[in-house]
């Protein structure tokens, strides 16, 4: 059964029940994305709601024999929309800022008249359109070309993509990385290529170097940007552990108004000089 | 939670089946699980459940205008999906056709900030052309709402405010509420600048930067793009922004090479770097 259900998860499941009365298991499974224990679960829950006149919201019976399930849908579950403003908005973000990637596994026509058709809701009414820089098919493996955080080079990584979406860096593509096994997130304006699987081309495996560093701030604006479990504050000074050098050095360019590194020496020495050359070279 | 599961679905469908205003009372006899409990515990439990469906986006609020009859909790938040449905600008099999579609491989269930929840009274606020007042980093604001902008990761609504046009950033808005009036203006706008677009001149330089770099980074800041030439694997452009502050971290970041800048823009950048 599903770890943790949610309330949309229950939401989700009304609005995909609507399209039929009768479901194979295999087929309902498929299209959830949830195991049958789970659905009979939210389903029994659902079947003790009664509406206001005393009408069943919704009765089921599972048929073991054919591994179907039958539906009979009070006229409030019918009517019922379950497909908010804010979750409009949520994908409306997501389809917003992933215009250089092209999901092969949408059609690109369905996918535009929808986006347009939420534009007219969200928009100031940019100019921009989709471009299809990127073509990513959603679950088939392929090598991606990434620029990490801090660096300059490009790395290769193979992955099977799984899907796309968001945290405070921007849109990511959740994906499992195929040399290492494991899910990871790339941001996805870092990715610059896709091409072909090619498993021995890939150059992902890496080791990082972890840094601790000590800084002061003027506000707290930067904490969230930072795991905040991971956050230390200590003599009036910020302690945080980097993934490495270099993101450590971008993430104070991000902020270079409002924070100064304190230590380690090394870090606090790049970032003068990087900032040194920028004067240097305004002033030329 | 499979009784919090069944309250928030029981209170769906009782307000899905009323269109009007619902008292407390009228809640509380209505769903069975909330008539057992006393006034304290019922309203815990209402106020919890009420949070949970707000996270989803489905809005909960107390209406007590002054000129109603009636006052009481309407629940709010699928305005658009209605309004998609009723004015049939996309079919709406397809609609939802390719919005299961995207459900599947778009993940809509990342955290936005929670702020981002008033999108939907904005927006209405929007059509109707009606007042919103909010708290702004802890001054109260009221304005004339005129559409939305979206920058670097962030959505931003732009208003008219005492007759002047300004741009807040939604995250900071706090404690939302809309007027009960609508048609209040008569304003129409093409596109919404930043309030600092408006009074200060851009500044024109020329770059040299990777082109890989300009690539991953150039999203990070908002600038037009005069020229470009590719110059093997780097690209010399011509750039003008409003944006000194992340123009100066697109530098840092890209170690790109300034070719030209006017006197006048080092002025400001060196300004900008002196001020930290």
């Amino acid at each position: 059964m599903k770890n943790k259900l949610q309330l949309q998860d229950f939401t989700y499941l009304i609005n995909i029940l609507k399209d039929n009365n009768k479901w194979t298991i295999e087929d309902l499974t498929e299209k959830l994305g949830i195991d049958i224990e789970s659905i009979v679960y939210m389903l029994n829950i659902m079947s003790e709601v009664y509406s206001i006149n005393g009408e069943n919201f919704i009765d089921f019976e599972i048929d073991s024999l054919e591994n179907t399930i039958s539906f009979e849908y009070s006229s409030t579950f019918t009517d019922l929309n379950t497909i908010t403003d804010f979750e409009l908005f949520k994908i409306y973000n997501l389809l917003k800022s992933n215009k250089t990637i092209n999901v092969q596994n949408i059609d690109k026509q369905d996918l535009k008249k929808f986006y347009e058709t939420l534009e007219i809701y969200f928009d100031e009414k940019s100019k921009v359109r989709f471009k299809d820089n990127l073509p990513i098919n959603l679950m088939k493996e392929i090598n991606i070309e990434y620029i990490k955080i801090g660096y300059s080079e490009a790395l290769t990584y193979s992955i099977k993509p799984l899907s796309i979406s968001n945290n405070q860096d921007g849109n990511v593509l959740e994906a499992i990385d195929l040399i290492e096994n494991k899910v990871k997130t790339f941001l996805i304006n870092r990715i610059i290529d896709v091409n072909e699987l090619k498993l021995s081309s890939s150059s992902s495996k890496e080791k990082n170097k972890e840094i601790e560093v000590k800084f002061s701030y003027k506000n707290e604006e930067f904490l969230n940007k930072l795991d905040k479990d991971s956050i230390f504050f200590k003599d009036g000074l910020c302690v945080y552990t980097f993934r490495d050098f270099n993101v450590a050095l971008e993430f104070f360019f991000e902020h270079f108004q409002d924070i100064k590194i304190v230590s380690p020496n090394k870090l606090k020495a790049e970032f003068d000089k990087k900032i040194i050359h920028l004067v240097d070279m305004i002033n030329l | 939670m499979k009784n919090v599961f069944k309250r928030c679905l029981k209170l769906l469908t009782l307000f899905s089946s009323n269109n009007e205003t619902l008292t407390t009372n009228f809640i509380k006899d209505n769903v069975a699980e909330y008539r057992e409990l006393g006034d304290s515990a019922f309203k815990r439990s209402f106020e919890r459940d009420k949070a949970l469906l707000k996270e989803m986006g489905f809005l909960l609020d107390f209406e007590n205008d002054k000129w109603k009859i009636n006052d009481g909790y309407k629940l709010t938040g699928t305005k658009i999906f209605d309004d998609i449905k009723s004015k049939g600008s996309m079919n709406i099999e397809n609609f939802i056709n390719t919005y299961q579609v995207i459900k599947q491989f778009f993940n809509s269930d990342y955290k936005l900030d929670s702020r981002n929840i008033y999108i939907s009274k904005i927006i209405q606020a929007i059509n109707e052309k009606r007042r919103i007042s909010f708290k702004y980093k802890s001054s109260l604001r009221k304005i004339y709402p005129l559409g939305l902008k979206q920058y670097d990761n962030q959505w931003y609504v732009g208003g008219n405010e005492q007759s002047k046009f300004k741009t807040f950033k939604i995250d900071n808005i706090d404690d939302l509420k809309m007027g009960t009036k609508s048609d209040l203006h008569d304003i129409k706008l093409k596109s919404i600048n930043f309030s600092w677009e408006e009074s200060v001149e851009p500044i024109l330089l020329e770059l040299l930067v990777l082109k890989d770099h300009y690539s991953v980074q150039k999203n990070s800041f908002k600038h037009s793009l005069i020229k470009s030439i590719d110059e093997k694997n780097k690209v010399k452009i011509e750039i003008s922004t409003y944006d000194i502050q992340k123009l100066i971290i697109f530098i840092l970041i890209t170690d790109a090479e300034i070719i030209k800048i006017k006197s006048n823009d080092k002025r400001k950048i060196l300004d900008f770097i002196y001020e930290k």
